[in-house]
């Protein structure tokens, strides 16, 4: 519990160096998650230029309504956080509380959806994980698995991060409801806001990747 | 303070539309190059916008060029090798 006014960590001397320093480790640490991703994308990039028709056909029997609404929802959920961000700076508690809570449902909606589809694509057997059998009606079935392959794990690593972000959204909106300080606040939740944000960078290209290249 | 972001939301989902638009009206190698385009642009609005990067510590800045750095090195690599066999 703190009193008076407060005061950075011992290893710090400002509370300005500890919130930077808070911030610059976020960046750092999504840069190395820029290159976990980053690999899978290269990987996917690779087989697309070496089965470009197999892979756009694939495509096709992908839900672009679906995906598409959950990239508003992910669009706008970083805009909540963005808005919850400044209205902490500002101490608005009540708003902050409220955009986080909105940020959060609209994640767990994308997920719902998300769930939805993953449930469509087993339904019609093109869910080749966990020795599913995998019933392809198109001509390039063996490419088609592996495009699939690709969006399951797309798709269940980003919704894994979505989760995670999650989670870490109710832990900002608990450090809100104790307000600890001004700055401990607007620092814990820039962070949290950071990832979040990261989280529908990586999605955009997801989508774009899998749903949009189908010509 | 909000007007920023909330024009920012604005450009991503007409990015957004334009994308999937040109995706349903005329799929082919242009639009998947406009596809990446747009998914570049919004990338780059949330970065900027959300993520205050444009506002952000010269420090900052350098370890995030340096993330795009090394994925560059990472695609650029892996793709040359690929189209180049």
């Amino acid at each position: 519990m703190t009193t008076g006014k407060p005061s950075p960590a011992m290893q710090f001397a400002t509370l300005g160096q500890q919130r930077h320093a808070g911030l610059l480790g976020m960046w750092i640490f999504l840069a190395t998650e820029l290159l976990l991703f980053g690999g899978l994308f290269g990987a996917f990039a690779v087989a697309r230029i070496q089965h470009t028709e197999a892979f756009a056909e694939a495509a096709h029997h992908l839900d672009l309504m679906l995906g598409g609404i959950n990239t508003v929802l992910l669009l706008s959920s970083g805009l909540a956080m963005a808005l919850a961000e400044q209205a902490v700076k500002s101490q608005r508690r009540r708003a902050a509380m409220m955009l986080i809570g909105a940020t959060v449902l609209m994640g767990l909606v994308f997920l719902g959806i998300k769930g939805y589809e993953w449930y469509l694509e087993y339904h019609h057997n093109l869910m080749p994980v966990l020795g599913m059998a995998f019933e392809y009606p198109g001509a390039h079935g063996p490419q088609a698995e592996m495009f699939f392959n690709f969006y399951f794990t797309m798709t269940g690593l980003h919704a894994l991060h979505m989760a995670i972000g999650i989670g870490a959204l109710v832990w900002a909106m608990a450090r809100i409801r104790q307000w600890p300080d001004a700055d401990t606040a607007d620092r814990q939740v820039s962070t949290v806001g950071l990832y979040w944000a990261f989280v529908d960078v990586i999605w955009i290209f997801v989508f774009t990747s899998l749903y949009l290249m189908r010509g | 303070m909000y007007r920023p972001l909330i024009v920012t939301w604005l450009l991503m989902l007409a990015l957004l539309g334009a994308s999937v638009g040109a995706t349903l009206l005329v799929p082919g190698q242009p639009q998947r190059a406009f596809s990446l385009l747009c998914a570049t642009a919004i990338a780059a609005l949330i970065v900027g916008q959300f993520m205050g990067l444009r506002s952000a510590s010269s420090v900052v800045r350098l370890f995030a060029l340096g993330g795009l750095v090394w994925l560059a090195f990472l695609f650029i690599l892996t793709i040359l090798d690929v189209i180049s066999r």
